[in-house]
């Protein structure tokens, strides 16, 4: 089975209009295989990005822009398992994740 | 995530963003998502368990908010369209789902489908300002 989803970009124009993601440190919350992580990681200054699929992290990580790799790490948890230091991101993105 | 205990989860994410920083809730909303094939709506998927629950962990941010912890800064609407090659491949996609189901006089009709289906789905995207 294939599918496009969001080929317009609908997705990532109404995002990157909601918040200015330059040069921010960034925790995204269910990036699944990093399709918005893509369009957020050029502007950011770091993106951390947990999914719970280890299958999807796994994909994200292999189809990840080689040029975009050291500012993006990918780690498998749920939303009640990610362990991230206090006061050390600028923007949390929950993508389809509450 | 599941509707209980989304508040404690959300405090916990939320330590970890500096004063002044900013939360981005991207989110499925009502209605129903629409099936298209050659221009004409189809029919509709069955969300009537799925949204309740995504409204209410969605209601976490509120109760935070409510609370004085984060500020509703701009909510934008946004559709999104799913494109599937044929009428199988969306039958197939949405059994995959936890909580939204097909109709099945929907799902009969597009199994004889060989064009491409759309599936429209509206999204809210909410930004908050943490206090």
């Amino acid at each position: 089975m294939s599918r496009v989803l969001d080929a317009e970009g609908a997705h990532l124009a109404t995002i990157l209009r909601a918040a200015d993601f330059a040069n921010k440190r960034v925790l995204e919350v269910g990036c699944g295989e990093g399709r918005l992580t893509r369009g957020i990681a050029p502007l950011a200054a770091a993106v951390l990005a947990f999914d719970p699929s280890c299958e999807d992290i796994a994909r994200a990580r292999a189809n990840f822009p080689e040029e975009l790799r050291e500012k993006v790490r990918f780690e498998a948890a749920r939303a009640d398992e990610i362990e991230v230091d206090p006061q050390s991101v600028d923007l949390v993105f929950f993508s389809w994740s509450l | 995530m599941e509707p209980e205990g989304v508040v404690d989860v959300l405090r916990r994410l939320l330590a970890a963003l500096v004063t002044g920083g900013t939360v981005v809730d991207l989110t499925m909303a009502p209605p129903d998502e629409v099936v298209e094939v050659e221009g004409e709506i189809v029919g509709h998927l069955d969300g009537s368990l799925f949204f309740p629950r995504a409204l209410a962990a969605g209601a976490g941010l509120d109760e935070l908010a409510a609370e004085g912890l984060l500020e509703l800064v701009r909510e934008d609407p946004v559709t999104v369209i799913v494109r599937y090659p044929t009428g199988n491949d969306l039958v197939e996609d949405i059994a995959d789902r936890t909580y939204t189901c097909m109709p099945i006089e929907l799902a009969e009709l597009l199994e004889t489908v060989t064009t491409e289906c759309l599936l429209y789905s509206d999204c809210v995207v909410r930004t908050f300002t943490k206090l």
